[in-house]
């Protein structure tokens, strides 16, 4: 008798404890969705492979493909300072980025020369 | 010289010179009037010469020469390793904090699609900030970006469209 009431109570725990799991997984899922941490995890998935691409450089420093290398320098010295003052520091990290995207590019002539 | 008969202690001097000049010495002391002298008068006529006074004073000099040039010395040495040290210290502090911000940029470039955490970074704000906030932040980070002012199309673009997605406007439907 005592041995069979405790077995019930077994499996009636086991059976709220697995809802209450399934409910609460369900409810990360939409707080990721919301809050955009999963699409973010996507995306990085994918950007782990692929860096900046050159043409978003030169659209994040606002120059163009006939642009020098000094123009370049100048305009990234410029927007960097700026976003250091009164920017953020993403942007500031963006600006960073782009600009070695494009000393990479800058670069290749180089190399068999 | 009868009468002044030299005393027990020192039996081995018994040379006319050496009578002639403990007598002196006694004669000399006692027409002072002192008696405690006159005691002292045998130590004092044996060795003239070196009186037990005379190291002690040479000694006084030699210690006060002797102290000044060691605490120049020590306060000297003292300051040189102060300034290496600040020295040392002022080169770490420069290199390190060239280091870490050169490593914590966020890597790679913008999201295909903004997120509302992206946003937040863009403008500097929490994703959850009061409406004043970002506006005041969109403010600020678009005058340090604007076009006209050496800033760029693509970043001003990024910028509104990260306000208009933590203003509850543009893609997002939800507010909150």
């Amino acid at each position: 008798m005592a041995a069979r009431l405790l077995a019930n109570l077994l499996v009636i725990g086991g059976t709220v404890l697995g809802r209450a799991a399934v409910q609460a997984y369900r409810q990360a899922i939409v707080n990721a969705n919301k809050t955009g941490a999963a699409q973010e995890a996507i995306n990085g998935i994918r950007r782990a492979s692929k860096a900046m691409t050159e043409q978003e450089a030169r659209q994040i420093l606002g120059i163009s493909e006939k642009s020098t290398w000094e123009e370049i320098v100048q305009k990234y010295d410029t927007m960097f300072e700026r976003n250091a003052k009164n920017g953020s520091f993403y942007l500031q990290s963006k600006v960073h980025r782009a600009k070695e995207c494009l000393e990479a590019v800058y670069q290749k002539p180089d190399v068999p020369s | 010289e009868t009468d002044l008969a030299p005393p027990p202690t020192f039996p081995f001097l018994l040379s006319c010179a050496a009578r002639t000049r403990i007598a002196l010495s006694t004669a000399a002391l006692f027409h002072s009037g002192s008696p405690r002298v006159a005691c002292l008068a045998p130590t004092v006529s044996v060795s003239p010469e070196s009186s037990p006074l005379r190291p002690r004073i040479q000694l006084s000099p030699v210690g006060v020469d002797m102290a000044t040039p060691l605490v120049a010395g020590l306060s000297v040495a003292a300051a040189a390793m102060g300034s290496r040290y600040m020295l040392q210290a002022w080169q770490a502090f420069r290199t390190r904090a060239a280091m870490p911000r050169v490593r914590r940029f966020y890597p790679g470039g913008f999201e295909r699609e903004m997120t509302r955490r992206e946003a937040a970074l863009i403008l500097g704000v929490r994703e959850r900030a009061a409406f004043d906030k970002i506006k005041e932040a969109h403010k600020r980070v678009m005058v340090a970006n604007h076009p006209d002012a050496g800033g760029s199309h693509y970043i001003a673009s990024k910028i509104n469209e990260a306000k208009d997605m933590l203003m509850g406007k543009g893609k997002s439907g939800s507010m909150f």
